[in-house]
């Protein structure tokens, strides 16, 4: 018990000493740690951006070269070609990163170059997040993305099964919404728990609200709304992705967010909601709350 | 980020004098499905197409080629919609 407790106070001396360092070596290393806990591209294109990742993780100096980042903009532009046009939302935001690092560092006072690129950078990210699911998709302000998504996506099956679909219920939903074009074979059927539709309503609401809070926190005027931009900013990462492990666009922007972070007390939470995230996608946590047998 | 369902089938069928024959895709053309599903241009499923006539070329009937994307409605029944369609002969593009 003294033991872990010593650990835990020693993990927190630690965190907030890392903590005190500048946002923009922060923030390349978060990124660098993004490209190795997330490597992106093939062969050749892979190799070179964990190389690179790596030396940006090890030597400060390296992580603050506006040519490192430079290179890996253009690595990871040329993983979006390759992957044309299969490349997701991710694969453009990382490389509009990279390109936003080796700019700042590259200019005569990088710090607030970097914090400014950030902020517009999240702006931009969640306004047109919530202007494409609040405006232009009916189907995911009447429920219905969530309710498919629930059914389809794997990384929300230990949620399912929480909220009551069994997994013969699972299979018979997938056998239902996949038959399409065609007729849906014997047995299939939208099998949907009213815990389950009435947690795909509350997904939809609370989604819309975290992703419209941080656009709203990151858009208005810094004297409105800048003690609110880290909260918000951390509460969507720690909360959409403990149930949505997408580690690795949750990580891009915690990167951004600890940029434009200018409160030295608070950049230890963006590390340690990093770790949580790495935690999250390789702990299926929720499937502990699963009935056993 | 999530916002809309994506749910995209690339169908090939065969159009022969007794109706549509549903053509399975080889493994070689798994790359080309996926982004002709995501990006479904003519050229794309053209080459499909072309590739598919040429291993149906002994029957002497055309292929289509088309991706579908599938809507649902509030209870969850499947609404496909044509997003685009090619149809090539067998000898089409040849010289």
């Amino acid at each position: 018990m003294g033991g872990a407790s010593r650990l835990a106070r020693r993990g927190a001396a630690a965190l907030s000493e890392l903590g005190r360092r500048a946002p923009p070596l922060l923030a390349a290393q978060l990124a660098a740690g993004t490209l190795l806990l997330a490597p992106v591209g093939l062969g050749p294109v892979r190799a070179a951006v964990l190389v690179l990742a790596l030396l940006a993780l090890l030597a400060p100096p390296v992580a603050l070269s506006p040519w490192l980042w430079a290179t890996l903009s253009g690595l990871t532009a040329l993983r979006v070609v390759f992957d044309w046009p299969m490349s997701d939302n991710h694969g453009y935001l990382l490389f509009i990163w990279c390109t936003a690092l080796a700019v700042s560092f590259g200019a005569d006072r990088p710090r607030p170059v970097l914090a400014r690129s950030a902020r517009l950078l999240i702006a931009a990210v969640f306004a047109l997040a919530t202007l494409q699911k609040a405006v232009l998709s009916p189907d995911f302000t009447d429920d219905t993305f969530f309710r498919w998504a629930l059914a389809e996506d794997p990384r929300f099956e230990d949620l399912g099964a929480l909220l009551g679909r069994s997994p013969a219920d699972l299979e018979r939903t997938r056998a239902w919404l996949e038959a399409a074009p065609g007729p849906p074979p014997e047995g299939a059927a939208f099998v949907e728990p009213p815990a389950l539709r009435r947690a795909a309503r509350v997904l939809t609401f609370a989604t819309l609200l975290a992703e419209g809070a941080v656009a709203l926190a990151f858009l208005a005027p810094r004297a409105l709304t800048s003690r609110l931009r880290d909260p918000a900013l951390l509460l969507f990462c720690g909360g959409t992705y403990a149930l949505a492990p997408v580690a690795g666009f949750g990580w891009l922007l915690l990167s951004m967010g600890i940029a434009q972070c200018e409160r030295e007390g608070v950049r230890w939470l963006y590390l340690a909601v990093f770790g949580l995230l790495a935690f999250h996608r390789e702990v299926p946590w929720l499937a502990f709350a699963l009935p056993r047998g | 980020m999530f916002s809309t369902v994506d749910q995209r089938r690339l169908l090939a069928f065969e159009e022969g004098a007794g109706g549509d024959r549903p053509l399975d895709l080889p493994a070689a053309l798994d790359d080309a499905a996926e982004r002709a599903e995501a990006l479904p241009t003519e050229s794309r499923l053209r080459a499909i197409a072309r590739a598919l006539a040429g291993d149906a070329a002994g029957n002497g009937v055309p292929v289509r080629v088309e991706v579908v994307e599938v809507d649902f409605d509030r209870a969850m029944a499947p609404h496909p919609r044509r997003l685009a369609v090619v149809r090539v002969r067998p000898g089409d593009g040849r010289r």
